[in-house]
């Protein structure tokens, strides 16, 4: 995408402004809703001095809306990292947060363990050296975290000009990831809960409760049944089938899950062996340093 | 690097699933996994 953000205008006071990423996966889409009382901003981007910018040049296209609100979905760097920026920018009424994901943001990005990073990594199978390059690269993460002064919890209601939009605790791609339905058009913005082509990474990170795949099947499930008008995700287009795309996705995990199964079945014992079952392709540049690291993935004692 | 540590807390993800749902064991430190 272009390196400058993009505003899309999306009908019912709502646009979508959209953030380069300097990854693969290269852009991220916030959102600013229209609203008598101030405008609200459903997250921030990546914490990156560009972000900032950016947001500046794009608030001034918009007229320079007062800002009500800023929404924070969850806790990821490109979706918090630069809360703490716009929100000294905009300075809002109030910066929204689920409750559970307020706490884990604090603990990742202001009390940040590094150290439980690395040994997060390592002990699930990276090497030495790619476990403390993988600490680093994450300790370096552009985030700088807004103050929640509105901690949300399932069931809440946030009103947007006409229109209540219930808060649901949606979690699997993060523990505390909340989303924001519109009980009257039916749009929900969604955060990373669902995406279209793409599926949301659910990730056991060293800070994620056990089994988050689980979780995620039940917002899977979730979300088919609550079948939102549209969804209005971080990445890529919006999902308007969302029973469908789910299906899709629980297809997708349900044919992993059986490569993992087999993986097992054949010798691994560690997730890093799985990994590079599932993902052969990542796995031919991963395996040779870790053979020759401290073992991980030799074909140890299975679990009991 | 971004894309290693995605890869093993996604398959690390798939695992503990296995084990939720009784295909597979886990080690007492959470960190060894074997088909059930």
């Amino acid at each position: 995408m272009s390196r400058e953000a993009e505003i899309t205008e999306l009908g019912g006071g709502a646009h979508r402004i959209t953030m380069p990423l300097p990854w693969a996966l290269d852009h991220v889409h916030c959102y600013a809703l229209e609203a008598p009382e101030g405008w609200t901003i459903i997250d921030a981007g990546l914490g990156t001095p560009g972000t900032v910018r950016r947001w500046g040049e794009v608030l001034e296209q918009l007229g320079n809306p007062k800002i009500h609100r800023l929404v924070v979905t969850h806790y990821h760097p490109d979706h918090i990292g630069c809360g703490g920026l716009l929100a000294d920018l905009v300075e809002p009424v109030e910066v929204v947060q689920g409750r559970l994901d307020a706490a884990l943001s604090k603990n990742a990005w202001v009390d940040m363990d590094i150290e439980g990073v690395y040994d997060h990594m390592f002990g699930n199978g990276m090497s030495t050296e790619m476990a403390r390059e993988a600490a680093d690269d994450e300790g370096g993460s552009p985030v700088t975290i807004p103050e929640p002064t509105h901690l949300v919890d399932e069931g809440d209601l946030i009103r947007i000009a006409d229109e209540d939009f219930r808060v649901l605790h949606l979690p699997g791609h993060a523990d505390g990831h909340i989303a924001l339905l519109g009980e009257t058009t039916g749009r929900m913005f969604g955060g990373d809960v669902i995406l279209a082509t793409i599926s949301p990474n659910v990730g056991r990170w060293e800070d994620t409760d056990f089994d988050p795949l689980g979780r995620y099947f039940t917002t899977l499930e979730r979300l088919a049944e609550l079948s939102p008008a549209i969804v209005y995700g971080g990445h890529r287009a919006p999902v308007e089938d969302v029973a469908g795309r789910a299906r899709e996705i629980r297809a997708m995990h349900d044919e992993r899950l059986l490569i993992a199964l087999g993986a097992l079945q054949n010798g691994a014992s560690s997730a890093m062996e799985v990994a590079a079952v599932i993902w052969p392709e990542w796995a031919r540049h991963a395996r040779a340093p870790l053979r020759s690291g401290r073992g991980p993935l030799a074909r140890g004692t299975p679990g009991s | 690097m971004h894309e290693r540590r995605f890869a093993l807390v996604e398959a690390l993800s798939h695992v503990e699933r296995l084990v939720a749902d009784g295909r597979a064991t886990m080690s007492p430190d959470g960190r060894r996994f074997a088909a059930a």
